[in-house]
């Protein structure tokens, strides 16, 4: 399965190619996060050791101003928990299609792949498959590897410029804007029916009604707020629908 | 490097893999309520709605009040392109690249 080589594999390199536009936007995101962690003060070791271990935009940016000003480590753990606390509940849809790998396998899959390589891959495998289907079970993997090759790569080499070349690299032109346009393009072809933009819409307004919640913490309940929402309201039109085909029926 | 940063860098590391993997690390014998199981088909668009939005709308933690904000204008641009270009599936490519000719101009020469 996984032992061959992963760059000749078709599902690898689908799953990079599917990638690859919203390469632009991880690239300049990467790029203004290396340069944040430069001009917060992190030397270059640090600066290297945090974009090679932490992997992670939204905590590393929200921890720079905690390291500078030498916050306890523990409230700087916290924050970085909180702000990545999407993520766990983007681990519990993966569990569903990587439960039948080894465990170590599942944790690198779970810490490579990010909010992008997330996205792209449930687009692309809405329902996992079933756990005796080989075939499928390693297609997803490759596919899901593929992408998270292309979102490491691209981040990487935009944080490493960032780093290097911090003094050339114009901030107040905003460029960072460019991540949150990749996320938004993704979204829109997301948007298939009319439940989903609802679901988008609630999530919009609690994350920002709450703006104020400490650690970024608007965006988690602003997710479980719209799912929890949007899955009441699909069962309940699921059921509505069904007792309506079976009066239609009644009535034949 | 001193230890301060080295602890802290470390930690952050172990943090992302205890979120990244949270429901990954227990095997099979540990399931998922079975609403959430469901629910979680909408957590893309959730998720991606809930950090976008707060970053357009917000700065600083307080609701833009006016409609000439440049990523608001931009996003704008970008969610009509994407409508009317709905049956070709624009890539993200260009709405990156439409989104930031609308956002840059604006935001660099009118300064918002």
């Amino acid at each position: 399965m996984l032992q061959l080589n992963p760059f000749s594999n078709p599902h690898f390199r689908r799953g990079a190619v599917e990638l690859l536009p919203a390469c632009v936007g991880i690239f300049t995101w990467g790029l203004m996060t290396g340069v944040a962690m430069i001009n917060s003060g992190m030397d270059y070791s640090q600066s290297l050791l945090m974009t090679f271990c932490v992997f992670a935009g939204s905590s590393q940016l929200a921890a720079l101003p905690l390291l500078a000003s030498h916050a306890p480590i523990w409230v700087i753990l916290a924050t970085s928990f909180c702000v990545n606390l999407r993520f766990v509940v983007f681990s519990a849809h993966l569990r569903n299609y990587l439960i039948s790998h080894p465990r170590w396998r599942r944790v690198l899959f779970g810490y490579f792949t990010a909010d992008i390589s997330y996205v792209q891959f449930i687009k692309h495998f809405p329902t996992p498959s079933d756990s005796t289907d080989h075939l499928a079970l390693s297609e997803q993997a490759f596919f899901l590897s593929g992408s998270n090759a292309m979102n490491w790569s691209s981040w990487m080499s935009g944080s490493l410029l960032g780093i290097f070349l911090t003094q050339f690299i114009p901030t107040h032109w905003g460029l960072g804007f460019a991540g949150i346009l990749a996320l938004l393009g993704i979204s829109l072809s997301l948007v298939s029916s009319q439940l989903r933009l609802l679901s988008g819409a609630l999530a919009a307004v609690t994350a920002i009604y709450f703006i104020d919640l400490p650690f970024n913490l608007n965006v988690l309940l602003g997710i479980l707020v719209s799912i929890a929402i949007c899955d009441q309201l699909s069962f309940q039109l699921t059921k509505y629908q069904s007792l309506q085909n079976q009066s239609t029926e009644g009535e034949r | 490097m001193d230890t301060y940063y080295l602890l802290a860098i470390l930690g952050m590391a172990c943090m992302t893999v205890l979120t990244r993997a949270f429901f990954l690390f227990a095997n099979e014998s540990f399931k998922l309520p079975s609403w959430l199981d469901r629910a979680l088909t909408f957590a893309p668009i959730a998720a991606l709605s809930a950090v976008i939005t707060p970053e357009i709308f917000t700065s600083n933690h307080q609701l833009i009040p006016s409609l000439w904000n440049a990523k608001l204008l931009a996003s704008l641009g970008c969610i009509f392109y994407f409508y009317f270009k709905r049956r070709q599936n624009p890539s993200v490519l260009r709405i990156i690249v439409i989104g930031l000719a609308i956002y840059l101009p604006l935001h660099i020469y009118f300064q918002i």
